[in-house]
């Protein structure tokens, strides 16, 4: 702590000459701002950003960020919050004070990075990375805590990329990569204006050479940036006034509903510096054929398009990558898939799932539209019709509302003797045959690649229905013993997951379906499947030493133990029953993760429990039915209250139990009846039914989602549904002794 | 079987070069089983065996073979106690060093940074800037060194285990010249520094050496061997005996110089296989005990052994009491060093104990010019001595922040009342020496107090530094000590918090001290009270209820609330009442001042409560449990420690139900246990046309034995069955 308080003493001396602070930084914080904000821990006071930005050489930017909050602690709880501090060490200016009632102004840390590389290319070098942390000195109720800090970037492009790579895998050894990707990118923002606290004002300044522009959309706000003069070119600055604190919602876009402003800076300098920054609009309201035109310049243009495919090598001298032309690699992919001959939509889907899983070393530069644009190529390639498309999920916002290209989701369409594909991410357990609720109903706009003078269209994303996102599930639930009144029972279940609820499938059980593993050959340049070569490796005939199969199959065996207490985990997460025995698991559908539209996923777990039936203090017992349905959403009744945003569902979905349960032998059900039901309202339906066979309860459950969006004004409808699942789950059946 | 080995090496050789179509699963890459042939060779006789071993100890990954802890003291003839008055200068001193260190480092950095951004990557590894000091606050030496040596041996028991072998040290160790073998073969592992991750400390001289360890293939050996130096015995004074895995045989060898007095105090050894003898034997040093010429040199030298067979490995379970009171350990028990006549005392009694308190404290300067007029300020309305002692007392817990340090002489020392003052945080030491000093502002007799808390098994009984492990602030109030605690926030005046209940402190008096008694209560103190009354509307239960809290109960639940966003409070209460299920709905939630410590909480409100009833025909059921205290509590049949409560438990519920002609048929037989450690009852009645449901569960201690763990699941799978029961109504 001396040593602290010792540098503490110098940098207050050096802080008045190092700190030095823009005039619109100064004059904003010598303003005085009233809080009348009660029953909060914390207050944004003031919150500053500013991107003070000049040439740099002769095509790039030179970008300093000021970032600057004044937080008014209030109570105790804030105390205990800003009482120790982390400060990054990977910035180039720190300054933290603490402002007293009285005025007293204190440093509680500053520092200068003396080294810092001001001209270092798109992000930090960071000479101290991580993180410290601070103990903050003399915090009391009223104190301000002023963090301020600054770092200073350019547009630069990398000439280099280092990846870490080790035998062909994207991690271990470094290696240098070169960028074939050269173009660059100005700075653009969604800002949501709602903080964890609330703010009382902010200000935003951009600073910037005359042939800069700033391109802006207000939403659910009327918050503007205006432009004026200023020595060095331009100044964009917006004022924000009061914005309540942010209220955690459940099932929300959050950028939809509140205010946000979007905006980028954009170059609108010569044709040369454009060709240079070309990912940007330089206006918004934004038509479709404007989207089009970027859409294909990015297709046709090669200074900008990826022009290569790096493959992980497998040969001997283990250096890792190397890389050929689209073209050159493509071959080889048709050459090593092409051998059986399949359809064009099935070739297209192995190299979707090469693009999306396989290709470790290519991840840093497969952005959206470099993602669409090699599906496009290689579409191409194997002389499969399609279309070049544009798309935005519900939760990026509406088209009107578009500034910047990051914003849109490119991708490929097909439509295919009637079949038709959106292709339009590289999820990894995705296929090209995956439809997404967040984009239901939604415009996309299509357009050819080559042919540069037809016009785009549009078509409407068609609906996902429930119907299309299923799990089920089927128990037979068998009494094996009760002795003594401990009641064993077996459980027989299987669970098929079909549509976007595959891909939602229990962590704990996930690692059993495996997106296709596929690895590039060095002497080919095609690719093989890593998991038939692992098979060739092991077999009987296989050439690999013995004791290395030995090693395998410890290996595989230790595998299934871990899986053995990850189903364990998962069945304890569905039922909460603390004593489970596992006696098998099996994937019976779909462990490569299918890859058709169709397909499913699908496993069967056997296990024993003894916490099926409860017993009492008196002649009764107490058998949890509800408890059968495994685990339901809940969302607490606190949250009955005012509802701030629209509620979104990413998906529409149904799941399906059918259960049969024994009773334990000499009881019969009491409150059978309360186990039926038939709810439906605007957001979904649980319907159950039960009947009793003899000495077994044969239990239906319905729980449909059945829409994907509902207004505010409907919380209620939406609690009420999603509460009649938990009210069942935990429903209680009481047996009473004949 | 050399000819065996070949074969298999140019097999692999082929597998891994000239055939590039089979892979080597990158799973197994980089690990040593592909280095060369005498792993492979290893594996022949060896995996077998493991296979054996591992039926034999199927809960195990490895098996320690040996463990062998060699204790040496050495006598500091240059022991200087004057060497306390002088460590703001050593902290000077300390600090020139350390910046000279980081200029260098800075400019190696700085250099290599330079070679990057010219686009030479050659030299990416850039110097570690994390290698600071250990403490900027060392402690001096103490008059006695301790020199450690370890040799463990172990064998894999099964493929792929992936353990790192991992030692602790701080500013009073060190740990070095580590060698390891695998399958007799001297291999380098990598080394990494790490900071120690436990978060209940902000500053802490604690680091640990990890060195990776990757072992593939069942049945390998490891050899490892290192030594410690500890610059103070006294810091050296507990040997723990379980480790992570079984172990067969553990020597520990204490050596018995003349000149030290001690005693080794056995704990929880009950069960072990061990034997203890003294030996004699040639004294080898620490450093060259592989030598064999010189150790003829050495004289003969008395050892204190211990022999350990059929180890169990060490478990950790939450909620423990804390180590010292289950696990088995050696604590040596230090009296005296130097021969007759010329004798000096370490920790002989509670004196020096207090001795070694004044030594680390001495030099403190307790200014409280920065205090003092607040001080005044603060206690201007407060009438009696009582106020104005809550008041400062109140004051410091809200005001003064905790934050633990366990840095050098900063875990002994407490910082300068001025400087807790000016941070507003500190430690316990710090914050009882401001308390003590404001106090001493107002005129009141104020002292330091050391203690410790109800987690540590030792007394004063046999003094050491384990013993005590906080401090707090007595004051004489009408000729009684009443006991401070600042770092209890929300614990009244005269209230204690349960880890210093009952336990045995040092007071200070200057060149002298006493030893007093923190006051204990019983479980009455801590009642958390709630009484309900309830009607029946179709299937919903109306609550109309009340809760009060005192004690333990009371500051748990006070902190919680208060240290919640405001903005959240409401929801806080709400979440506390409803247990956050959707079948609970809570209204017109209303309670006392909850910041007032005072004052015992008590909180109004109503519940609406579903599937808590039902009816059938004409018979209703109706259950009154919601709150299921202890229901599910069961202790593992593996589990070998007490079970910590944190306080004694009182709960006390009292529920009615009023009914219209109903009575109640199926009412369960009563719940009424009562033993040394706890009493439940439980009973429901129909009292003319009210049902009346009342529940006490109180803890009689904090903890609960190993011993009646059977007991107690049984206990608590009745008052489960009690929870469940419906009462049918016709």
């Amino acid at each position: 702590m001396k040593r602290l308080l010792s540098s503490i003493g110098l940098c207050l001396l050096l802080s008045f000459k190092l700190s030095a602070q823009s005039d619109y930084e100064k004059k904003y914080f010598s303003e005085t701002v009233t809080d009348t904000v009660k029953g909060e821990s914390v207050v944004i006071a003031k919150d500053y950003e500013a991107y003070y930005v000049s040439k740099f050489k002769e095509f790039d930017y030179k970008i300093t960020v000021v970032l600057r909050t004044q937080y008014k602690l209030k109570d105790v709880y804030a105390i205990e919050a800003f009482s120790t501090l982390n400060k990054s060490n990977g910035l180039k200016k720190i300054n933290i004070t603490q402002l007293k009632p009285n005025g007293t102004v204190k440093t509680i840390y500053f520092k200068e990075d003396k080294e810092y590389n001001d001209d270092q290319p798109d992000g930090k070098v960071k000479l101290n990375e991580g993180e410290d942390e601070l103990a903050v000195e003399d915090l009391e109720i009223g104190d301000i805590v002023d963090y301020r800090y600054e770092y200073t970037y350019t547009t630069a492009v990398k000439p280099t990329i280092t990846k870490e790579l080790k035998n062909g895998r994207a991690y271990g050894n470094e290696v240098v990569i070169k960028n074939t990707n050269i173009y660059r990118n100005l700075p653009d923002f969604q800002k949501f204006l709602q903080e964890k606290y609330p703010v009382l004002s902010s200000y935003n300044v951009f600073e910037v050479p005359s042939e800069l522009n700033l391109i802006q959309k207000a939403i659910n706000c009327n918050y503007q940036f205006t432009e004026s003069k200023s020595n060095k070119g331009k100044l964009f600055e917006c004022r924000i006034g009061y914005i309540k604190a942010y209220k955690e919602e459940f099932f929300t876009y959050k950028y939809i509903d509140l205010p946000v402003l979007k905006y980028s800076l954009v170059n609108t300098a010569n044709a040369k510096m454009q060709n240079l920054y070309p990912y940007q609009f330089d206006h918004v309201n934004i038509s479709n054929e404007e989207i089009a035109q970027l859409g294909r310049s990015f297709y046709g243009n090669t200074k900008i398009m990826p022009k290569y495919l790096y493959y992980t090598n497998y040969n001997k001298d283990y250096k890792g990558y190397a890389n050929v032309s689209l073209n050159k690699f493509f071959g080889a992919f048709i050459k090593t898939f092409g051998k059986n001959k399949p359809s064009k939509l099935e070739m297209l889907n192995q190299f979707h799932d090469y693009l999306s899983n396989n290709d470790d070393i290519n991840d840093w530069q497969f952005g959206k539209m470099n993602f669409a644009v090699i599906l496009a190529r290689f579409c191409d390639k194997i002389k499969q019709p399609y279309k070049m498309m544009a798309a935005m999920h519900k939760f990026t916002g509406k088209w009107e509302d578009l500034v910047y290209p990051s914003e849109v989701n490119w991708g490929i369409y097909i439509n295919d003797k009637g079949q038709e594909l959106f292709i339009t991410n590289n999820y990894s357990n995705s296929n090209i045959y995956e439809k997404f609720g967040s984009l239901s109903g939604t415009t996309v706009i299509l357009f050819d690649t080559k042919n540069l003078s037809s016009p785009p269209t549009t078509m409407v994303y068609p609906e996902v229905s429930y119907d299309q996102n299923t799990i089920n599930y089927e128990s037979k639930i068998e009494l094996m013993t009760d002795k003594e009144g401990v009641y064993d029972y077996h459980f027989t279940n299987t669970y098929t997951y079909k549509g976007s609820q595959k891909d939602n499938i229990d962590d704990n059980i996930s690692g059993n379906f495996y997106a296709n593993s596929l690895y590039t050959d060095a002497q080919s340049y095609g690719l093989v499947s890593y998991q038939l070569y692992s098979k060739e490796m092991f077999n009987d005939t296989g050439v690999i030493y013995p004791e290395l199969r030995r090693i395998n199959a410890s290996y595989q065996s230790r595998r299934k133990e871990n899986n053995n207490e990850n189903f364990k985990s998962f069945l304890y997460s569905e039922y909460h029953f603390p004593n489970i025995t596992l006696d098998s698991f099996r994937v019976i559908e779909g462990q490569d993760y299918p890859d058709d539209a169709t397909a499913q996923c699908k496993f069967k777990v056997e296990f024993n429990t003894t916490d099926v039936v409860d017993k009492t203090a008196n002649s009764f017992l107490l058998l949890k039915l509800g408890r059968l349905i495994t685990e339901q959403l809940e969302i607490s009744n606190f949250n009955n209250h005012e509802r701030f945003t629209n509620i979104y569902n990413s998906h529409q979905k149904a799941i399906y139990w059918d259960i049969e349960v024994d009773l334990p032998a000499g009881y019969k059900p009491i409150n059978l009846t309360d186990f039926n039901n038939n709810f439906e309202n605007a957001a979904g339906i649980f319907k159950t039914s039960v009947v009793q066979d003899g000495q077994m309860l044969k239990l239906h459950v319905e729980k449909i989602y059945t829409t994907n969006y509902l207004p505010k004004q409907q919380w209620s409808d939406f609690t009420t549904f999603v509460r009649q699942a938990v009210f069942f789950y935990e429903k209680r059946l009481l047996l009473e002794k004949i | 079987m050399l000819k065996r080995i070949l074969q298999a090496s140019v097999l692999l050789g082929l597998v891994a070069c000239s055939a590039p179509k089979v892979h080597i699963p990158y799973i197994y890459e980089g690990r040593f089983v592909f280095y060369g042939e005498d792993e492979v060779k290893s594996t022949a006789y060896s995996i077998k065996e493991a296979g054996r071993l591992s039926e034999e100890y199927p809960e195990e990954d490895i098996l320690n073979d040996e463990i062998k802890i060699t204790m040496r003291f050495e006598r500091n003839d240059d022991y200087d106690s004057s060497a306390f008055d002088k460590l703001a200068e050593n902290a000077k001193k300390s600090k020139a060093k350390k910046d000279k260190e980081l200029s260098k480092k800075e400019a190696d950095m700085k250099k290599a940074a330079e070679k990057i951004l010219k686009g030479d990557y050659s030299d990416l590894k850039l110097p570690s800037t994390d290698e600071d000091e250990l403490t900027e606050f060392p402690i001096p030496d103490g008059e006695v060194f301790t020199s450690t040596k370890f040799e463990y041996e172990y064998t894999t028991l099964k493929d792929f285990v992936s353990e790192p072998f991992v030692v602790n040290y701080n500013s009073m160790t060190n740990a070095k010249n580590f060698t390891f073998k695998i399958n007799d073969k001297k291999v380098d592992l990598k080394k990494n520094k790490e900071k120690s991750s436990n978060r209940d400390y902000f500053k802490t001289d604690s680091r640990y050496l990890v060195y990776d360890m990757e072992l593939p293939i069942r049945g390998t050996r490891v050899n490892a061997r290192y030594y410690e130096n500890c610059r103070d015995a006294k810091f050296n004074s507990q040997i723990y005996i379980l480790e992570d895995h079984y172990t067969e045989k553990k020597i520990i060898k204490i050596s018995k110089p003349d000149w030290l007095d001690f005693d080794i105090v056995e704990k929880n050894f009950e069960g072990l296989d061990y034997k203890r003898e003294e030996v004699e034997e040639t004294d080898k040093s620490s450093d060259d005990d592989d030598d064999e010429e010189s150790s003829t040199k050495k004289k003969k030298s008395k050892f204190i052994v211990y022999t350990f067979k059929n180890l169990r490995a060490y478990q950790s379970f939450k909620g423990g009491r804390g180590p010292s009171y289950n696990q088995p350990l050696l604590y040596i028990h230090y009296k005296s060093v130097g021969t007759e006549g010329n004798k000096k005392s370490i920790f002989n009694s509670t004196d020096d104990m207090y001795r070694w308190y004044r030594l680390v404290t001495g030099t403190l300067q307790n200014d409280t010019a920065k205090f003092a007029s607040l001080t005044k300020d603060l206690v201007k309305n407060a009438k009696t001595d009582e106020e104005k002692i809550r008041t400062i007392f109140y004051w410091m817990q809200d005001n003064i922040h905790y934050l633990a340090f366990e840095d050098g002489i900063a875990g002994f020392r407490p910082d300068e009342c001025s400087n807790v003052f000016s941070k507003k945080f500190g430690d316990c030491k710090g914050m009882a020496n401001l308390t003590k000093n404001m106090l001493k502002v107002l005129g009141y007799d104020a002292r330091m107090v050391w203690i410790g808390t109800r987690h540590l098994n030792f007394s004063y009984d046999i003094p050491g530094l384990p013993v005590d492990n906080h401090a707090i602030c007595a004051v004489k109030l009408n000729n009684k000590f009443v006991f401070l605690d600042a770092t209890e926030t929300y614990c009244a005046m005269g209230d204690y918090a349960n880890r210093i209940q009952g336990r045995r402190c040092i007071v200070e008096n200057g060149a002298s001290y006493s030893v007093e008694r923190i006051p204990e209560f019983g479980p009455e103190h801590n009642e958390e009270f709630t009484q309900e009354s309830v009607t029946l509307n179709g299937h919903k239960l109306m609550v109309e209820g009340h809760k009060k809290f005192k004690g333990e109960s009371k500051i748990d639940f006070l902190r919680s609330y208060n240290l919640i966003k405001t903005q959240k409070k409401d929801e806080f209460l709400f979440n506390y009442l409803t247990k956050e299920r959707v079948a609970i709905n809570a209204k017109n939630i209303v309670s006392s001042d909850l910041t007032n410590r005072d004052i015992d909480p008590d909180i109004k409100y109503q519940l609406e409560v579903d599937n808590h009833a039902f009816s059938f025909g004409n018979k209703k059921y109706v259950n009154l449990e919601w709150d299921n205290y202890f229901s599910g509590f069961q202790f593992d049949s593996i589990r070998k420690v007490d079970y910590d409560f944190g306080f004694k438990v009182n709960v006390r519920k009292q529920v009615t139900l009023i009914l219209g002609t109903e009575k109640a048929n199926t009412l369960p037989a009563p719940v009424d246990i009562d033993n040394e450690y706890y009493q439940f009852k439980l009973n429901i009645k129909q009292v003319g046309n009210t049902l009346v449901y009342t529940c006490l569960l109180i803890t009689k201690q904090d903890y609960i034995p190993v011993s009646m763990f059977k007991t107690f699941n049984a206990d608590s799978k009745r008052i489960g069955e009690f929870y469940n029961t419906y009462i049918e109504l016709n």
